[in-house]
């Protein structure tokens, strides 16, 4: 009979013999497993079922020899523990491969593999183990242990930190677990190449192994069939638990745990669009194509998984959004943007919308404040553009650099005669101090009496409808979608039914992404990122460079300006000499080929959810002719570490 | 799988002698040189716009510190467009409106005609026409007697849309847009009714249409987008006072090529692709100049990552990184030389 695992027989004979010979050869002390004193050679696979004939044969007699025969085992007394050569080859033998390279990194790994349910011998599930071992008088013993008695004899004395991996996987701390547990997705291969190392290396991964194992093997029906209903039960529980994404990840993992290639092609090559409907992905990416796709504006689920079919068969459904507010259209045919987006790893499950923000600077900014903070998207007023127009001056306060948002709301106080002025955005994210609705709600208080709890609201001119009740009391800024940024926006106030025409706006914004002037250094935002992120930047200057960066950086950033007719010459066209338009832009990921590579980017005016695939030369371009356009001929193409 | 086009093997040997435009002036500076070299605007770092005439310089327009300048003229060469950027560097808004002026090269004062983007002169330089982003409107303006026309674009989801325009007779205005299923076409307004009708649309989502003119034709270009596969063409239409209607395709292929097309008296260039890489996504592209009349292609760059041609007074040029090649046209007006004083009796 052929073992469980039938992979790649070849492959485990070798394995068997190079571990054997290596580290796991260190375990051993009893003569190894002898092979048939005549054998034929007609052919490999007869050779090995031969020899697992004699494996199993010799395991059971040896397991029954020791039973019989074996002097009680005391944990105390002895010294040198080892596994014994023959439960060492069964295993190597009859295990899966992934497994028994997860199982070879050191002694507790080994151990851990075992109680686990991971590796099989000739007898199937581990249930004896069969270790080597020296008394006081330096006499060798072999004994076999129940894996009860191994796990408290041998394992906990030998390794303890495994006693607080069991803790954390009981069921009762396994939902707590996994959420601190990261399932980080690959961007490119080397990022992939890394991440499937730390899983081999990561002790906690033959813990999460086996609960896929034994969610499994209680689906399949196999096992002892007397519990088979108990444990169904139990893994039913587990299953709960986790989370599909979870469950795909662990699937992918722990199949392919010697299988670095095959575990990254299910991140990298599957579309991006199988990843959604798998859970793996989250839906935003699709929310806007797909609403135009159908015509609708809110999508039910039947809905997605109708987009999903026809994103398969319709290249170009992915090209247009419903809304001017997302940003740069056509985004690439559907097949190129799944590729640009199996291969980026920027924080993209919010909307920033570029079609209605007023300086592009905030865009880019914001979207490396959110990438690096990680936090939630909070509650927003007005256009969704004052989320990354309010980050980006949060993050300028902070560094005591709000100087330069000169932008003003004014209004004349009677009382104090004089005109008073409040730094504003038009709209509101987080109750910011700045919002527009807060600088209104404050001239009311001071020039129209309004009680000191008033707050206005942001209504667009479509909606508005001064018949109606709710628009009769209160204070509402009645805005143009359409036409309103949160730095420019024509609007009309209403108060109690009556217009409120005493505010004015006043200054602008003066924000400078990279150093404009010696003199204004500390004020730039690159300079920020530096001192005030504590983020260690690098200019880029040709493909060795940006080569190293993404093969040592863990989680790679490359932010920077370039000249948008370059970057974008069939949306942005050059009529003049020196055409020039800055576009701020993150590159978040690289597609390679042998050694040729593009980038996966994202310039501020396209959508967080449809980054593009541009050349090296393209961007190399765009850089070189903004750096003749700058006033300093900086180098504006920063690697973040 | 790399696709090579055998045009771009067989033409390398063209590209490799590109000249670059040779100036008295610093090249980052140089906004607008005449065809023998005699005028030139270039932008000063104070946020001034100088006018150098001969030996003479001087300060042709100012702004705030961080102003830039863009110039335009037309094939008839009567007038210029300026274009004053305001914050350039800290207000990155890409439909950012810009202060538009005409003037006539290198004489009178620069009059306001608006604010918007793209400025094109038309008709013996006395038409302008810009697009204002945040209307979604073309402004078209006669520069002497001020009538004007505003015509709105269709509602549709790329807020970076910037059209092309082309004003082909006293009677009739061509422009492009894109209507709400994505498709591109080219609307004719017949000046005189005030009224749009639909030249030309597009079989398929995702390309645009591009145009330029000469004194005898004009010619409209279809292109995919960035990061579209699909297939190019270039037809062109007589100008004639009357109603523009039956086109040539004179050139058309399954490439995806970029655009930027520079319309001459027997000539079109534009920017081609002469690569795909589609593992890579990633495309080579150079000049190209088919001839009218014979529709013959020759690759006329070497550079790989072409994007940009540009037309200025008479002269084709390629704008690449921080060089300035000459396409077609002289390339060296770097040398002065003083006229002779001419002989008694001469």
């Amino acid at each position: 009979m052929l073992p469980r695992f039938s992979l790649s027989q070849y492959y485990k004979t070798i394995l068997g013999m190079a571990l054997s010979g290596s580290c796991l050869f260190s375990f051993a002390q009893t003569p190894p497993l002898q092979a048939p004193q005549s054998t034929d050679y007609p052919g490999m696979i007869e050779t090995f079922e031969k020899l697992i004939g004699v494996d199993q044969t010799k395991f059971s007699k040896k397991v029954e020899v020791l039973l019989k025969e074996q002097k009680p085992f005391n944990e105390t007394s002895a010294q040198n523990i080892r596994m014994d050569t023959d439960f060492l080859n069964s295993v190597v033998l009859h295990s899966n491969p992934g497994y028994i390279k997860l199982a070879s990194g050191d002694k507790c790994r080994f151990y851990s593999t075992v109680i686990t349910d991971l590796l099989k011998t000739s007898e199937g599930k581990i249930k004896n183990i069969i270790i080597s071992y020296t008394d006081k008088e330096d006499r060798l013993h072999s004994a076999v242990l129940n894996k009860r008695d191994f796990l408290n004899k041998v394992v906990l004395n030998e390794c303890p930190g495994i006693s607080k991996h069991l803790r954390d996987f009981e069921i009762k701390n396994l939902s707590t677990t996994l959420e601190k547990i990261l399932f980080e997705v690959p961007s490119s291969k080397d990022h992939c190449a890394n991440i499937h190392l730390s899983w081999q290396v990561n002790p906690q991964t033959p813990f999460l192994c086996q609960i896929r194992d034994y969610i499994e093997e209680a689906k399949r029906g196999e096992g002892d069939p007397k519990d088979l209903q108990q444990r169904r039960q139990l893994a039913k529980v587990i299953d709960s638990k986790l989370t599909l994404v979870q469950k795909d990840y662990l699937e992918n993992l722990c199949k392919n745990l010697d299988e670095k290639e095959l575990f990254c092609s299910e991140f990298l090559n599957v579309s991006f669009w199988n990843k959604i409907a798998s859970g793996l992905n989250e839906k935003i990416y699709l929310d806007e194509i797909c609403k135009n796709a159908l015509k609708t504006s809110t999508l039910s689920n039947l809905q997605y998984r109708e987009c999903l079919s026809r994103l398969k068969r319709e290249n170009d459904l992915c090209l247009y959004n419903p809304t001017t507010k997302e940003g740069l259209t056509p985004h690439m045919q559907c097949d190129h943007l799944s590729l640009a987006l199996n291969h980026s790893q920027l924080r993209s499950n919010y909307a920033d919308c570029p079609g209605v923000s007023s300086n592009q600077i905030f865009n880019n900014i914001s979207r490396l404040l959110m990438e690096f903070s990680g936090e939630k998207v909070k509650n927003t007023i007005g256009q969704c553009s004052v989320l990354p127009t309010a980050q980006t001056l949060t993050f300028n306060q902070k560094a005591d650099n709000d100087e330069s948002w000169k932008l003003e709301a004014c209004y004349f106080d009677k009382i104090k005669d004089r005109e008073i002025c409040q730094k504003t955005f038009f709209g509101s994210y987080d109750n910011h101090p700045y919002s527009y609705t807060t600088a209104v709600a404050q001239a009311l208080i001071n020039t129209r009496g309004a009680p000191s709890k008033i707050t206005c609201n942001m209504v667009d001119e479509e909606t508005f409808n001064p018949l109606l009740l709710e628009y009769k009391n209160g204070c509402h800024i009645i805005y143009n979608q359409a036409n309103c940024t949160p730095t420019e926006c024509p609007h009309r106030i209403v108060y109690n039914d009556r217009p409120f025409d005493l505010t004015k706006i006043k200054g602008g914004v003066d924000f400078e992404y990279f150093p404009l002037s010696v003199r204004t250094e500390r004020l730039s935002q690159s300079y920020l990122i530096e001192t005030e992120l504590k983020k260690k930047q690098l200019k880029l200057h040709n493909t060795t460079m940006v080569k190293s960066y993404f093969k040592r950086a863990k989680k790679p950033l490359i932010h920077g300006i370039g000249c948008a007719e370059d970057l974008l010459p069939t949306f942005f066209r050059a009529q003049s000499l020196r055409q020039c338009s800055p576009l701020p832009f993150i590159i978040d990921g690289m597609i390679e080929d042998n050694d040729r590579f593009s980038f996966v980017i994202r310039t501020a005016v396209d959508s967080l959810q449809a980054p593009r695939i541009m050349s090296w030369s393209q961007v190399y371009s765009g850089v070189k002719s903004y750096q003749e356009a700058h006033p300093l001929k900086i180098w504006t193409l920063h690697a973040i570490d | 799988m790399l696709l090579i086009s055998l045009l771009l093997l067989s033409s390398l040997s063209y590209a490799q002698k590109l000249p670059q435009l040779l100036t008295k002036h610093a090249p980052e500076t140089l906004r607008y040189i005449s065809s023998d070299g005699n005028t030139a605007y270039v932008k000063k770092n104070n946020g001034v716009l100088g006018l150098v005439m001969g030996y003479r310089s001087s300060d042709f327009m100012s702004d705030k510190t961080y102003s830039d300048f863009l110039i335009t003229d037309s094939f008839e060469k009567i007038r210029l467009a300026i274009e004053v950027i305001p914050e350039h560097h800290r207000t990155l808004d890409m439909n950012k409106l810009h202060h538009i002026y005409v003037t006539r090269k290198g004489q009178d004062k620069p009059i306001e005609m608006g604010q918007g983007r793209y400025p094109q002169l038309h008709l013996g330089d006395e038409w302008i026409s810009f697009y204002r982003p945040n209307d979604q409107q073309i402004v078209l303006r006669n520069i002497l007697t001020t009538k004007e026309y505003k015509i709105s674009l269709s509602k549709k989801s790329n807020p970076f849309f910037f059209p092309y325009y082309a004003m082909t007779s006293p009677e009739y205005f061509v422009y492009t847009d894109i209507n709400d299923r994505g498709l591109a076409q080219v609307n004719l307004l017949d000046l005189t009714s005030n009224k749009s009708q639909v030249l030309l649309r597009a079989g398929q989502p995702g390309t645009f249409f591009e145009i330029c003119q000469e004194k005898d034709y004009f010619a409209v270009g279809e292109f995919p987008y960035e990061g579209i596969q699909k297939g190019s063409r270039i037809l062109t239409y007589p100008r004639s006072s009357s109603k523009p209607s039956g086109y040539t395709t004179l050139y058309s292929t399954n490439d995806a090529d970029l655009g930027s097309m520079v319309c001459l008296k027997n000539s079109i260039y534009f920017v081609k692709t002469t690569s795909f890489d589609s593992t890579l996504v990633a495309k080579k592209t150079e000049a190209a100049k088919i001839n009218l009349a014979d529709s013959k292609l020759e690759i006329k760059s070497n550079l790989e990552n072409v994007t940009q041609i540009i037309l200025m007074d008479g002269r084709v040029l390629l704008p690449f990184r921080e060089n300035l090649f000459v396409l077609e046209g002289t390339s060296n007006i770097e040398v002065d030389t003083l006229q002779r004083i001419p002989d008694e009796g001469e």
